[in-house]
């Protein structure tokens, strides 16, 4: 008997055995309905904001009916203004789908306003657009021998955070005394849910064809809808001069959040009281 | 330089034609036909009847990828089956077997990466390390090509020198001379000489 031929055969044998064992056991629980991914169908998912940290939270159930486990299951997810430079980019720690069990995965897509490029946050926040959202899931099967890549790509509309603001022209007033002169200015700011609780900066100027008359600004926290009136002093000169003489003014209204900032303009016609 | 000389005869006997037996060698190239080429290529077709639409190329490049090494495989596999066991000319065939079905592996399995884009989706499958796992069972199938050279071996040349010997044997009766037959009937090359001393003296002790 040649043992040793008849050894290197059943190893051949063993190891091409074991290789079919592995490809069956793999893809047969998988082909009839062994794996199932259920997202939330009636909502998108929650928010939740720590600090200047704004997290998506969806929870997505996954069923493992295969034979091995799902290993190192990692979503990372891209924003891509349409420069196709990345705005935004993240990637969730990597979780392995247990085989025979239901896991529930909450997939988070995290915004954080420190690491936007300011000029890039003033789009988010102040403009409507469309990004690229590139969704990518990595994962190994079959005790690693296989890895999967699933990308999706998508182009969104994306709504500004503050959908609008400004400032009641009609509703502008003033106070006159002996020593100052104040104008209140009511403005209003509508935002998106992502921004309630932030604090943010609101500058006021009022200027007329030569010089700037007078200006303010303050900080405020957000609320849905946000109403306030800015109050606005006006310089010593400026203020007798406009006692007496009417005068075209320009008032610029500015709100500033994390170094990106979006003005509005507004030509007024100030008459002098009787 | 003549003992050189000689071996490289000896060693150039092994890829004479006379030594092989040509229904071997067609069975062994049926048999890399069906494994090679033919199931594969009817494998291919039926994948490619549902979802040719999806993996044309992949398919594609499969498909040609089986006919560029299959069709060389079935050629030197006849070889492989023609010479016998324990021939230096079956083991260097099956050695280029080995490489030539390695290299069909890789290459009709696409280097173990399969990439699929259909519109805004992607999709990307990496199995180079089953891939990696086909070729070395075959490996080990060129390994066992070496263990049956190294085993059949001494069997090979003996079973050489015994027909050289009743060759030789009938020629020198045909000419009248019967008692120089059996000097010449000892095995020319130094290997098999080797071998037969060798087993005298297993026999001795």
């Amino acid at each position: 008997m040649r043992w040793g031929l008849i050894g290197i055969r059943l190893v051949i044998v063993g190891v091409s055995l074991l290789i079919a064992a592995i490809i069956l056991l793999s893809i047969i629980p998988l082909a009839i309905g062994g794996l199932d991914v259920q997202t939330p169908e009636d909502e998108e998912g929650t928010w939740s904001i720590e600090g200047d940290v704004l997290t998506l939270t969806t929870p997505v159930e996954i069923y493992n009916g295969g034979f091995y486990n799902i290993e190192d299951f990692t979503i990372s997810y891209k924003f891509l203004n349409e420069n196709g430079d990345i705005v935004i980019q993240g990637r969730s720690e990597p979780v392995d789908i247990i085989a025979g069990r239901t896991t529930t995965l909450n997939v988070s897509f995290v915004i954080d306003f420190n690491t936007i490029d300011p000029s890039e946050l003033k789009k988010i926040v102040f403009e409507s657009g469309s990004y690229d959202f590139a969704v990518n899931i990595e994962t190994f099967y079959m005790m690693k021998l296989l890895k999967l890549g699933i990308g999706f790509n998508e182009t969104m509309e994306w709504e500004p955070m503050v959908s609008d603001f400004g400032i009641d022209v009609n509703a502008v007033y003033y106070e006159i005394n002996d020593s100052s002169f104040t104008v209140n200015l009511p403005y209003y700011i509508y935002i998106s849910d992502m921004l309630v609780g932030k604090q943010m900066m609101v500058h006021c100027t009022i200027s007329n064809s030569t010089s700037v008359l007078g200006s303010t600004e303050k900080t405020i926290t957000l609320t849905q809808p946000f109403n306030d009136i800015l109050e606005l002093t006006l310089e010593n000169d400026a203020a007798n001069w406009l006692r007496n003489n009417s005068e075209s003014l320009t008032i610029v209204f500015t709100l500033e959040f994390k170094g990106a900032s979006a003005s509005e303009n507004y030509e007024y016609l100030w008459v002098p009281p009787a | 330089m003549g003992a050189t000389g000689l071996i490289g005869v000896e060693k150039m006997s092994d890829f004479s034609f006379n030594k092989g037996k040509p229904w071997k060698g067609i069975f062994a190239s049926i048999g890399a036909a069906v494994k090679y080429v033919i199931a594969p290529i009817i494998i291919i077709t039926i994948i490619g009847s549902f979802v040719n639409e999806f993996i044309g190329d992949y398919l594609e490049a499969a498909r040609n990828a089986v006919l560029i090494f299959g069709i060389p495989l079935i050629v030197i596999s006849f070889f492989k089956g023609f010479y016998p066991k324990g021939s230096q000319s079956r083991l260097i065939f099956a050695v280029i077997a080995t490489a030539l079905a390695s290299l069909w592996i890789w290459f009709v399995l696409q280097g173990g990466v399969f990439e699929l884009s259909v519109e805004q989706v992607s999709l990307t499958v990496n199995y180079s390390l089953l891939v990696l796992l086909f070729i070395f069972v075959v490996v080990l199938n060129g390994v066992f090509y070496v263990g049956e050279y190294f085993s059949y071996r001494k069997e090979y040349l003996s079973g050489e020198s015994i027909k050289k010997g009743k060759e030789e044997k009938i020629v020198n009766e045909g000419k009248g001379i019967t008692e120089k037959s059996q000097s010449t009937s000892e095995p020319s090359s130094p290997d098999a000489s080797t071998d037969v001393k060798a087993t005298e003296e297993k026999g001795k002790k």
